[in-house]
């Protein structure tokens, strides 16, 4: 990473770097698997927002979803991947990079 | 950086660290074998001293209710166990259910033995005495382990106590004190962390 070019927007992941998708990888990076609600009250978004933002993260392999029940009640995890873990920390290394060199 | 980023990093901070601190889910099981441990030992002592006017049969059966009871209980527990807590996967419960279970296993394996030996022996073992600053080290360790990786300080001190405590009833291992002490340190190691633990229980999410 030392001769790439930190301010290159090119090399950020845009996948994750979304707002919401950031926050559900940052809590599912601590915490995995989640259940769908709790991850959504995290976040702070509606079911429909978070379904769709979920769908891109698994689209890329970043996370799994996986459904069961609980009881009667349906109950969806969401798994992050070994390949989504592998994204966010290179996530968090160019961000570290960008800010370095803007330091 | 641009407000935006900073904005952002604050936010993905907040949100990681709220999985860091997710709410230890144990509670249930604290209060259950800590309530049921702190009763036993304080029956323990009330049959030795005679004050119940008890042989020393009755701790045998004393015992082996406990062990029954408490083993039953927390299979019961674990089943019942709800499934839409949120922050089960967390690090600080993943941690603390893995610390508690070599904990549990310890404890298992050195039970057994004492247990056998007595039988061969036709007479309790000395080790029955010598478990308690066993007990309260494993309790020890396993509170600390859990408020260190869960950042909760009190659960740490609820650590420190129980170790303070494995010197405190080495010292009195040979008299029936032993066990009131063992008692006062299983209540406040373990029972109270565990009603602690279950207030702050957050509510179960679809």
């Amino acid at each position: 990473m030392d001769n790439e070019n930190p301010f290159d927007h090119s090399q950020i992941d845009d996948i994750i770097h979304g707002r919401l998708r950031l926050g559900v990888m940052a809590y599912l990076s601590s915490v995995s698997p989640a259940i769908f609600g709790e991850l959504r009250d995290k976040v702070g978004a509606t079911d429909g927002n978070l379904s769709t933002h979920l769908k891109k993260l698994e689209e890329a392999g970043y996370v799994r979803q996986e459904k069961r029940f609980v009881g009667k009640k349906p109950q969806t995890r969401v798994f992050l991947t070994d390949e989504g873990r592998k994204a966010w920390l290179t996530w968090i290394d160019r961000m570290r990079g960008l800010m370095d060199a803007a330091e | 950086m641009s407000k935006t980023a900073t904005d952002d990093l604050a936010y993905v901070r907040a949100l990681a660290e709220a999985g860091a601190n997710a709410p230890l889910l144990g509670g249930r099981f604290l209060v259950w074998w800590g309530g049921l441990v702190t009763a036993a030992y304080i029956g323990h002592y009330l049959i030795i001293t005679g004050m119940l006017g008890l042989g020393p049969e009755a701790l045998g059966i004393m015992w082996s209710v406990f062990a029954i009871l408490g083993l039953g209980g927390y299979f019961l527990l674990a089943r019942a166990f709800p499934q839409d807590k949120p922050g089960q996967s967390s690090e600080g419960n993943r941690v603390s259910e893995t610390v508690w279970m070599a904990s549990g296993f310890v404890l298992g394996s050195f039970f057994l033995g004492v247990t056998i030996k007595s039988f061969m022996d036709g007479a309790a073992s000395i080790g029955f005495n010598w478990s308690i600053p066993l007990v309260l080290g494993v309790y020890g360790i396993s509170q600390l382990v859990s408020g260190e990786i869960a950042k909760v300080s009190w659960l740490k001190l609820a650590g420190y106590l129980a170790i303070a405590f494995v010197g405190l009833t080495t010292l009195i291992i040979d008299t029936a004190e032993l066990y009131l002490a063992a008692a006062v340190a299983a209540a406040f190691s373990v029972l109270l962390p565990g009603l602690f633990m279950l207030r702050e229980e957050p509510s179960s999410v679809v």
